[in-house]
Parts: structure tokens; sequence; C-alpha cells
């Protein structure tokens, strides 16, 4: 890749459109707001405009704003827009021509752009006369020339939604008919005119292919997949149009691309379209009306993409290349040439869209899993039995091993080598990472090398939704603890086309095939929540379970319900009612000789937020760890963690009494559906991200007051004393004592995260990602809420360290140095086989892999420890000891003769 | 001038009467009635109304409306039911609001302690309740102890109700950090100003380098043979 450009995270960073120009492109974002060009030679933004308005309010307009770009046929280095009520234009070259603001009126939308040698017109639909305004404003300064109006049928959603523009054409399909408006160029031609075409069934699309002052071709979809493909061409000195069908045949599913070059006769059509792993085009060149020298060419394609989603056919220095977006996300470029067509670029651009994340051990090694089964035997006998042979086939392999190099040689090296990678290695460090993206591919990704081992498309995913967020809830079925059986993981999705049925997929996580008898399409119930169940059932597989739009419990593979949860510690399930606000907890209860594999849930709480809307939610990992109980204090005596493990952070968004804005933190027992912890930040804005773990949680928010990003960290103490020392129970009459402090910090935050380790021995660091690219790991301590602000002797035995507002963050702890990674959305970490280490994804837009040492390498040696010096040192020791030995003998022996 | 600040006072008087009615207002639209049900017949049934005022006060006592005789009591210990809770549902209105939270705890532990609870109701921002808590005051219990409790002809609801408002979430505390950053300053200043020692004692690092080098330099001059104190002065 020569460069790239990351553009801003909110409404400024989303393109509108793009106009390519010889040299550089410029680049319509933020709903018509905001142009910039980019230079192709080195990605370098060469100019920037934004948008002059004085209507500031419009930002915190919730209705859905519109924005028209188009570039002026008469003369391409001219760019109008139209951004709803304000209209401007902007030179190729980075001068803002004019830009004028069109007078709103509550029932006029502007809605379409169209422009002419002399004039820009707007059509502006007026609601209350169903009839469209046409606006004309002089090209060179803006002016409004004069403006007339023609009736109108469509309100203003279908004339975004059915209508296109072209020159001075307005093409509107209804139903099963396509008419076509020619807005007069002139004052002193006035004369509308009205065409239609007729389609065999409704027209679902409208697609222009080409547009030139002189020449146009557009194409026509119905829904019973018939396309048609129109030519336009324009009457000598007038603004009136004629139209003739093109004779071509297309599959309905094909896509349609047009190149011109000034080395072509003619222009080229390419028409592509995908079967399973094969990609077809048909490249002709358009006559009159009919095609002519038409070539076909088909390329096979690596794996399974899907559909084609965009298309574009373009011939630079008379080769033919295609450019295709599939619906998996690849981005493909193919050549096309006289021998044939060649794939010459495949990217994963899904990986930009990962959604969930979860992390498998690899397998262990063959020498491994004898070891393992070394130590089985129950019976002296049978163990004495076990280890010999063990040891044996031990000894065998490694002569036979030896025997394979010297006859050999390193013939197999690569196999060898890419068979090592997914072994196990000694501390467990080395991991494979599951990812499922949006687009409905599923990623297996080898930790050491960053590799992708094998990826999996599934054509009919659709995530589901969670709060504002998507997510596709990724279970591990079977892990790899069970060396005999391959590990099993599966992922739950809805089917794009309905989005009741849901989906069920589990696969091996080393190779990526699909284990069929626990994959199905067909669950007779529509699902609400999923979640894993506690035990393992058959074979070290856990299952599914289920709850359905009635409050039913189901299992998948269907097995019985006591067999799936503890039939001695209760279950308590929470949904969330988003129509209501609520928060309901369930109760199930399973007897253990219950076959039932579903039953009802009973109703035991519910929490119900009022004018206060629940954005997002938080759970703690499952993988949290709590090593010690509590705090040694520096008095030597122990403050005791309230370490909760039902409980949930949940943050509410809302406006108080005075209209001021607020956001919530609530910590909530979901067995009891109390609440823990309440905090009220007012004149604050979300996103909120939290963490939260052992007995703390650290969020962050940004302050609008203040205008700087902070974070709160509060942790829940039982007290001097602790109530039941062996375990919790959420009915336990604990009033948790809380203590809270907040910081100012120095970044901004997309994603935090806190580093998971084996045993939770290991003090806990906190990943945060930044919007300027960064990583940053922050210590715990730093938010310790216990911070004081005059340090006594005490605090100071116990290692606190004073209170400062600031969190200062210091270079080193940036993890990922000088590799910015943009757009991060998650942080994913997990425990390695050696306590002093976590591992870290954060996946984005970008992706970035590493490992951290919270508390130091504290059970490694360095890498540069000197093993020489400590084993000549021992040698000479013992050689020493020795010679001194001797000469204490000999010394013994004449003190003996004295 | 009399008269005049006779009208201030009136003026006074009336803002703040105006300003009374307003917060008197603002109560009216705080207070909430709140309507207490239980499930010990297996299905909900009110024990208590109470309508309070936020912000006046937190803790009230709730007043049951029915008693449990020892019959029933004693049916709930029997209870083997498939759903040994004790749920609480406390409806609520504020304004045209209308919702209701719940909470449940185990049967046996309300039993236990002879219906006499504590009930914490979490108050949102706005005022509204967000949920709802029962504690006793213990966390296990088994049925056959609750048999040897003493027993009575009837039980009665001893409930008493917390009211819990969210907690401001806390700010930075510039404040007080810049203040006791000012304070070390002055002190530092102040150790400044308050060392009066005599100049010797100061700065007697110094002066004692220069003291030795002149020293140094005077002995050597002197091995020289040249008059000691003269030599620099006469040249």
């Amino acid at each position: 890749m020569r460069w790239r450009k990351v553009f801003e995270t909110n409404e400024y960073g989303k393109i509108d459109r793009i106009i390519w120009y010889d040299q550089e492109s410029v680049i319509i974002s933020g709903q018509g707001r905001r142009a910039r060009s980019l230079r192709y030679a080195d990605g370098l933004e060469v100019w920037q405009l934004a948008a002059t308005t004085t209507n500031t309010n419009s930002n915190q307009d919730t209705v859905a704003k519109h924005c028209q770009v188009i570039k002026n046929r008469y003369d391409p280095g001219t760019i109008h827009i139209l951004s709803d009520d304000l209209l401007w234009s902007v030179s190729s070259y980075g001068e803002m021509l004019w830009s004028i603001e069109i007078p709103i009126k509550s029932t006029l939308k502007n809605l379409f752009l169209l422009s002419t040698s002399q004039y820009v017109i707007v059509g502006s639909l007026d609601s209350n006369s169903n009839q469209l305004q046409v606006t004309y404003y002089s090209k060179q300064d803006g002016q409004q020339a004069f403006s007339s109006s023609l009736p109108w049928s469509f309100n203003a959603k279908d004339s975004l939604n059915k209508c296109s523009t072209m020159n001075n054409l307005i093409l509107c399909s209804n139903n099963d008919e396509l008419s076509i408006i020619t807005i007069p160029t002139t004052t002193d031609d006035t004369n509308v005119k009205t065409r239609h075409i007729k389609a065999s069934s409704k027209i679902e699309q409208i697609r222009i292919l080409y547009e030139s002052t002189t020449r146009s071709v557009i194409l026509i979809k119905s829904d019973n997949g018939e396309t048609k493909i129109y030519q336009f061409n324009k009457k000598e000195s007038t603004s009136e149009w004629d139209f003739n069908e093109l004779n071509i045949q297309m599959k309905s599913n094909s896509f349609i691309s047009i190149a011109t070059d000034k080395n072509l006769a003619g222009q080229q059509i390419l028409e592509a379209s995908a079967n399973d792993q094969k990609l077809n085009f048909h490249v002709s060149t358009i006559n009159e009306q009919t095609l002519t020298n038409t070539r076909s060419y088909s390329v096979e394609l690596p794996e399974n993409m899907g559909e084609i989603e965009y298309l574009a056919y373009s011939v630079v220095k008379n080769t033919q290349l295609v450019t295709l977006r599939m619906q998996d996300g690849s981005l493909l470029v193919i050549k096309l040439a006289d021998n044939g067509a060649e794939l010459i670029l495949h990217r994963d651009e899904a990986l930009s869209s990962i959604i969930s994340v979860e992390t498998f051990d690899l397998s262990l090694s063959i020498t491994q899993m004898r070891i393992e089964e070394e130590f089985g035997g129950t019976g002296m006998f049978s163990m004495f039995t076990k280890r010999i042979s063990s040891q044996v086939s031990q000894l065998i392999s490694f002569f036979l091993r030896l025997m394979d190099l010297f006859t050999h040689g390193n013939r197999n090296r690569d196999y060898l080598d890419k068979q090592a990678a997914l072994v196990r290695d000694e501390f467990n460090l080395n991991k494979i990472l599951i990812v499922v993206t949006s687009v409905g591919k599923v990623f297996g990704i080898l930790t050491q090398s960053g590799g992708i081992l094998w990826k999996n498309f599934f054509p009919n995913f659709a995530p589901f939704e969670h709060f504002n967020a998507v997510h596709v809830p990724l279970f591990h079925i079977r892990s790899a603890a069970h060396y005999t059986h391959e590990p099993l993981a599966s992922i739950v999705y809805r089917d794009r086309n309905s989005l009741h049925d849901t989906h069920i997929r589990t696969f091996n996580p080393y190779t990526g095939d699909l284990e069929n008898n626990l994959t199905t399409s067909s669950l007779p119930y529509h699902v609400k929540r999923v979640f894993l169940s506690t035990q393992a059932v058959d074979e070290f597989c856990k299952v599914l379970l289920f709850v359905d739009t009635n409050n039913k419990i189901h299992t998948y593979p269907p097995v019985p319900l006591s067999r799936a949860l503890s039939t001695t510690i209760p279950t308590y399930i929470y949904l969330f009612d988003k129509s209501e606000q609520a928060f309901v907890g369930y109760y199930l209860s399973i007897d253990e000789n219950d076959q039932k594999t579903s039953t009802n849930l009973k109703e035991v709480w519910r929490v119900s937020f009022q004018n206060e809307e629940v954005i997002n939610i938080h759970t703690r990992l499952s993988s949290d760890r709590v090593h010690s109980a509590g705090i040694v204090l520096g008095d030597r005596s122990v403050l005791y963690k309230y370490t909760n493990p039902n409980l949930i952070a949940v943050v509410t968004e809302g406006i108080d009494y005075q209209k001021v804005p607020f956001v919530n933190i609530y910590l909530l027992d979901t067995v009891t559906g109390s609440l823990k912890l309440s905090h009220t930040h007012k004149r604050v804005k979300s996103p909120v991200h939290i963490v939260l773990s052992e007995n703390w949680i650290v969020y962050t928010y940004y302050n609008q007051r203040y205008r700087r990003y902070e974070a709160v960290s509060s942790s829940l103490f039982e007290g001097e004393a602790q109530y039941n020392y062996s375990t919790f129970s959420s009915f336990d009459p604990i009033e948790p004592v809380i203590q809270s402090k907040a910081y100012i910090l120095p970044y901004g935050v997309n994603a935090i995260q806190v580093t998971t380790t084996e045993k939770g021995i290991t003090s806990r660091d906190i990943i945060m990602a930044t919007p300027n690219g960064m990583l940053i790991e922050i210590p715990w301590i730093l938010f310790d809420p216990r911070r004081p602000l005059d340090l006594t002797p005490m605090d100071r035995e116990e290692g606190l360290i004073m209170y400062t507002p600031e969190i200062m963050v210091n270079f080193e702890s940036v993890i990922n140095y000088y590799k910015y990674v943009y757009n991060i959305r998650g942080i994913h970490t997990v425990a390695t086989g050696l306590e002093s280490t976590s591992i870290v994804f954060a996946y984005g837009l970008d992706l970035f892999f590493t490992r951290v040492f919270p508390s130091r390498i504290f059970d490694q040696l360095k890498d540069d420890f000197d093993f020489m010096i400590i084993g000549w040192s021992t040698v000479a020791f013992v050689v020493g000891s020795f010679v001194a030995k001797r000469f204490a003998s000999i010394h013994q022996t004449k003190k003996a003769w004295k | 001038m009399f008269e005049q600040n006779k009208l201030s006072v009136v003026l006074l008087v009336l803002i703040v009467q105006l300003q009374l009615i307003l917060t008197f207002d603002d109560a009216n639209s705080g207070s909430v009635s709140l309507n207490f049900e239980d499930n010990i017949d297996g299905k909900f049934s009110s024990f208590s109304k109470l309508n309070i005022h936020l912000s006046s006060q937190t803790n009230f006592d709730l007043t049951p409306s029915r008693t449990i005789p020892l019959s029933q009591y004693e049916r709930l210990i029997d209870f083997k039911s498939d759903y040994p809770y004790y749920t609480l549902k406390v409806h609520f209105k504020r304004g045209a609001t209308q919702d209701y939270v719940m909470t449940s705890i185990p049967m046996c532990l309300v039993l236990q302690a002879q219906f006499q609870y504590t009930v914490t109701l979490f108050v949102s921002e706005n005022g509204y309740i967000v949920g709802v808590q029962v504690t006793t005051g213990n966390s296990t219990c088994t049925l056959s102890n609750i048999n040897q409790i003493e027993q009575k002809t009837e039980y009665n609801y001893k409930a008493t109700m917390r009211l819990q408002l969210n907690d401001a979430g806390p700010q930075p505390d510039t404040q007080r950090f810049l203040e006791k950053l000012k304070r070390q300053q002055e002190a530092k200043i102040n150790s400044q100003d308050a060392d009066n020692r005599p100049f010797i004692l100061k700065y007697w690092k110094y002066l004692l380098p220069i003291v030795v080098i002149v020293v140094l330099q005077s002995a050597f001059t002197n091995e020289g043979g040249a008059p000691a104190a003269g030599g620099g002065g006469g040249t």
C-alpha cells in the first residue's frame, strides 16, 4: 500500500461523494459540509474547504440531512454541492467560488441539484401545493436568476429514494413506469416535458452508468430481475434528449460498468456476474444501438466471496482493469488481457469491521499429549506400564526424528514449520484468534505471525442489535483443554432476509471446518437472548441456551436443562425491554430429575428507567479472577473488597427537569435487581467506555462543560470485616462502601480494557485506545480511588500515590510505539500460561496485537540473562569447593601430626 | 427613606413568597405515590400505601394494611412450591407516569425475620423509582430453625423504607489540588523568608572553598619567600 488517509470518526469523515480528476480527487464529506482534495501520487491533502454556514443549530437537527453533489459537465473543474439549505460551489483547485443559503421554509425541501453551462438549478418540493419549485442560480456568482414550478406527484421521501438526476433530466420511477422530466435550461424555453418508459414490472433501481453533456447511459432494474439499458443522446441545439434501448441480454444478478478512454473507439461496457467461486465478465463496445466485439472472461476466485456489491471498469493505458467490492468485504482488482483475466489484488477489507473476538489455545503436540496420558492410570501397575511405554515411545520417536534428519535433511522444513506454528508453545503465549466481522466473514488468525489461517464466509449473515451497537455471540463450545477432542466454537446470527430466523454455525477453530451436527438454520422460536450453559454435556461440549420471545428457555442441541445448568445453584437471567426501558430479572429452578429441554422463566425483579435511555451495558470479562479478597492497609489491617460477580454496569442518558443533559452510571446486581452504585454526571456526553473488574469500575466520558475527557474510578469495599469469607451471595446484607475519584485524561478515548492474567496476581493495567492512534497502558494504581491528596506515612507504607487530578501519560507507556492504529472499536485481552503476561488485541480500522507485562517480567529470565556467567561460576564453585575440601583435609592432617 | 426600605422589604418578601410557591410547586411534582404488594398468597396483593415527597425525608415506616395470621405463616413454612421466593412489587405514580419495580429474596429469609425487613428504593435524577431492594439482615436460613422461633397468633409487617438518591458523580478535584500546590509554594517561600541566620552560617558552603583556596594560595606564596600580605597588593 502506497498511502492511506484516515478521515475523522465523526460525521465529517463520512464520504458523500468522490469526484475523480486526473491527478487528484475531490472528496465531499460531512453531509456536504466539507470538501477536500487528495493527490493520487502521495496522498497529500492539497486543500480543504469547510462550508460557511451561519445556521449553527442545524448540526443538532435530528432530521436526516440530505446532500447532493454534482460535477458541472460543461465546466468539469466546478463542483456544486447542495447540503439541505446551503448551496455552494468549489473549483477543483480549492477555491470556494460562492456559497449561498437558500431561505428555509418548513414546507419546502430542497431535493434535486442540476447544472447547465450557465445555471445551477435546485429543485425543491413544496409539500403544501405539491409542486416542484425549480430555482435557477447563476453559475458564476450564485445569484438567483429566476424560478418556475411544475406539478409534482411524489412526496419528499419517495422523491429521494426513487429519483435520480442526470444533466437537465430528473428520472423518477413509479411502479412499472419511469418518468423522464426535462428541465428547461434557458429563460426563453419554459417548456417542461415529461416522457415515460414502461418496464415489465416494478422498477427497483435506476442507475446512471455514464453521463456527459451529449450522451448518457442509464440502467433500469425491475424486481423480476429484468435489466434494461437505455442510451440518451442530446438533440442538437435544444435541451431535449432522445433515448433508445440498448440491445443487451443480461443476467439478473449481473453488474454493469462503462469505461471511456480517448484511445478507445467509442465506449466499452462491462457486464460482470458472480457465480459461486467464479467471476464472469463480458466486455463489448457500444455502437449506435447494438453491442459489438463482445469478449468473455472468467476468473476463478480463491474463496467464496458472495455477490458483487460494487463494480468499476476502467481502461488505463490500454490495460483493462476491473475493481470490485464483494459481499464479504473483499477488494478485488482484476486485469483483463488477451490471454484471459487475472486476479492481481485481493484484500480482505472485512478485517476492519470486526465485531466479536475470541481466543483459543493451540493444540498440544503429540509429545505433550503423551505426557498428559502418562499420568492417566489408576492402579499402580497400570501407571507403571503407561509410564514405561510412553517413555519408550518417546525414545523411539526421538530416534526416528534423528534418522529423518539424516536421510531427508531439510526437505520437509516448510511443512514442519507450519505444523509447529499450530502447536502450543511452552508458556501458551501463542493463540488463535477467531474474529467475526459485520459482513459475515469469520477469520482464524495466528497470533505469532498475524497470518490468516482460514476464513469462512456466511452469505446470509446479519448481526444482532445490542443497544446502540451490533454484536454476534461467539462461544467456546468445547475448549482446547480436552486434547482428545477437537475444540469447537459457535456463532449465532440472524438471517439477512428474515431477521427473526436464527442461524447457528459451529466450527473447529483450528481449521474453520463446520461441524454439521451442531449447525442449524431452523430454530422453531424467535431468539431474544443466547448464552452458554455452565456445564459441559456430551463429550465436554457445552450447549447453547436460548431465551425466546415468550420468555421460554431452550437448549440447543436439545438436552435436558438439568444437565446443562447447575441444579444446586439457581440460575438468574436478565433481559432488557427496549420499549419500556426496563431490565427484568428471571429465575430458573431446575429439578434434578427433570428431563425437560425447555421451560418458562419466572420474573423476580424489575428495574425501570423513566425519562432515561439505556445506551449501553457492560459485563465483566468471564476470565476475570480475583486473587486477594482484601487490601492490606498501612496499619496492617485489611480492607475487604466487595467482589460481587453478579454486577453489570448500565449507562443511561437523559435530560433533567432543568433541561441539562446527564449521563447515569449504575452497577446493577442481576440477582436481586438492586443498585450498588449510581452516579449522575451533568453536562456530560457519551460514549461512555467502561471497565468492570474485581471490585472496581473505571469509566470515561466527555465533559461538555470543561471540554475534556475524564475518567471516574470507583471501588467497592465491604469494610474492615468480611461478611462471609468462603462464598458470596447477592442476598448478603452488605452495604458496600464506595470510594470514587475522578481524573482528567490527556487524550480522548476510543476503547478501554483491562489486562487479564491467569490467576489475577499480577497488578492490573488499563489499556486505552486514543483517537490519535495510540494504545496506552496505564497502571490501575493511577486510577486508584484511594489516592490521597495529602500523603501520610501510612499511605506511603501501603504504596499509594498522591492524588493529582490529571493522569500523566508517559510516552513509554504507548505500547504500539509509532505503529499508530486508528478508529479502534474494541480491545480484547487474554491470559497466557505465564502469570506476568497478558495478551492484548486491539481491533477497529486497524488491528494490533502485543503482549504486556503489567508487573514487569517477574517469572521470566531477561533476554540478556548471562547463562555463561551463571554456568561457569557454578562450575567454579564446585571445583573450588573440591579444592578447598582437599586443602582442608591436608590442613587437618597436618594439625593432627602436630 | 424608611418608606423606601419598607417597599424593598415588601418586594423581597414577595420574591421569597414567589420562590416558595415555585419550590412548593416543584415539591408537588416531586410527590410520588407508592403501593407495596407482595406475593405471600401466590398472587400479588397490596399491603401498604404511601405518599412521599422527595427531598424532604429519606426514612419512612410502612404502615401495613393487613397482617399475616399464624395459619398462613405456617402454611408458608411448609411451602413446597417450586417458587420459594418472597417478591415485593412497588407500584409508583409520579405525575402522569406510572410503572412498577420489583425484587425478590428467598421466602425463608422473610419468615425467619418475621416480616421485619428494610426496603431500599432507588430514586433517579428525575424523581422516578428505578429499583428496589429488600434486606432482612441475614443471607442464609433453614426452614427447620424457623419452627423453633416463638409462635405468635399473627405476624405484623415491620418494614422500614429508605430512599436512596443518585450520587453526583465525582469531579476531578483540581481546586483542592491547586490550593495544595499554592500552600506548598507559600510554605517554601515562607521557609526561605524565615531563614534569618547570619550570612556566614547561610553561605558557609560557598565561602569555605574560597577561604581554603585563599589560604592555600597564601601558603604557597609564603613558601616562595615573598612577603605574605603585601605580595598581592604590591604588584
